[in-house]
């Protein structure tokens, strides 16, 4: 081969390394334009979690119970919603009842929030009261507080006496 | 007449075209699989898109709500809900199909319509929202849209 032979495929193999590069950087530019938009699924989960719930607090419960005071059953019929329990619980919380007062109806309503849930989350139920009526909180859920890293819904409900409670979903990926 | 380089010349020219055609296949190829990829991915975004409207519809539906209120499914509404009806929710005459997946109550149920064979590509939106029975029975349950392609 003479020079000019050697520097035609010098050329050629400097468009072929042109050519490499311009394709990688097409091929890179899209999958990133393609990867899904983590704010958008965010938003999306956030709604999800409002859905999730408005739906649950509205469920009915067959005849919901709890122990009271003197370990005394006390059934509250039927057509009591999740939202009227999880309320009457934490009122009842910061009067002295414990949360093992009520591990039935609590098992029960979770149970419906993780049939609910469709995968990959998972539920957690929190609520709360603080005022003059005193202070409680209540968890539904694994552990004992939902991750940092959760979608959460949240409702705030003024009580006759002055205090404030308040129910929260969370969701989280699991 | 095979000037200075005789055909030898022409020979040693292959090895740049080879490269070049090669470099040029590359290019063009990457192109044409970004391209495909793009409005594949664009159309499947449109297609989910238009399952999330029409599953906020469908729950917003004031025949199918009990007392106007989105998301609480009224039970006699949903038995007498119809192809048509859950047709003209997409307004697009894509292939529709709903499952309401009741999740408490006693005996839940499960219900379930299709306007038409579904094919090959397709979108589902999936929420919570209630079913309602009585004022002293409302089940909560799973709504899925999935849409047709076209």
């Amino acid at each position: 081969m003479n020079n000019a032979g050697q520097s035609a495929l010098f050329d050629a193999f400097l468009f072929f390394v042109i050519a490499l590069v311009a394709s990688a950087t097409v091929l890179g530019y899209t999958s990133l334009s393609l990867a899904e938009d983590e704010g958008a699924a965010r938003a999306e989960a956030l709604a999800y979690a409002e859905d999730v719930r408005v739906a649950l607090l509205r469920t009915t419960l067959d005849d919901p119970w709890y122990l009271d005071g003197a370990g005394e059953r006390v059934s509250l019929g039927d057509g009591v919603t999740v939202e009227r329990f999880l309320l009457d619980e934490i009122q009842l919380l910061a009067r002295g009842l414990t949360p093992g007062n009520f591990a039935e109806a609590n098992a029960l309503i979770l149970g419906r929030a993780n049939s609910l849930v469709r995968p990959p989350f998972e539920v957690g139920i929190e609520g709360s009261l603080s005022g003059s009526a005193g202070m409680a909180t209540v968890w539904l859920g694994s552990g004992t507080a939902p991750p940092s890293d959760r979608f959460t819904s949240s409702w705030t409900y003024e009580t006759v006496d002055g205090s404030t409670a308040t129910i929260e979903v969370h969701l989280w990926w699991t | 007449m095979w000037g200075e380089r005789a055909a030898a010349g022409f020979f040693e020219d292959v090895h740049v075209l080879i490269v070049v055609v090669l470099g040029m296949s590359i290019v063009l190829g990457s192109l044409a699989a970004a391209f495909t990829a793009h409005a594949s991915a664009r159309d499947a975004a449109a297609l989910r898109g238009e399952t999330a409207r029409v599953l906020r519809a469908f729950l917003a539906d004031p025949e199918i709500v009990h007392g106007g209120e989105p998301g609480l499914l009224d039970l006699a509404s949903i038995e007498g809900l119809n192809s048509t009806h859950l047709a003209g929710l997409t307004g697009t005459g894509r292939p529709v199909q709903l499952i309401i997946s009741e999740r408490s109550g006693e005996s839940p149920r499960t219900f379930a319509l299709e306007t038409a064979d579904m094919g090959p590509r397709r979108a589902s939106a999936s929420t919570a929202a209630s079913v309602w029975h009585s004022d002293l029975d409302v089940r909560a349950a799973r709504v899925t849209i999935t849409l047709g392609g076209q």
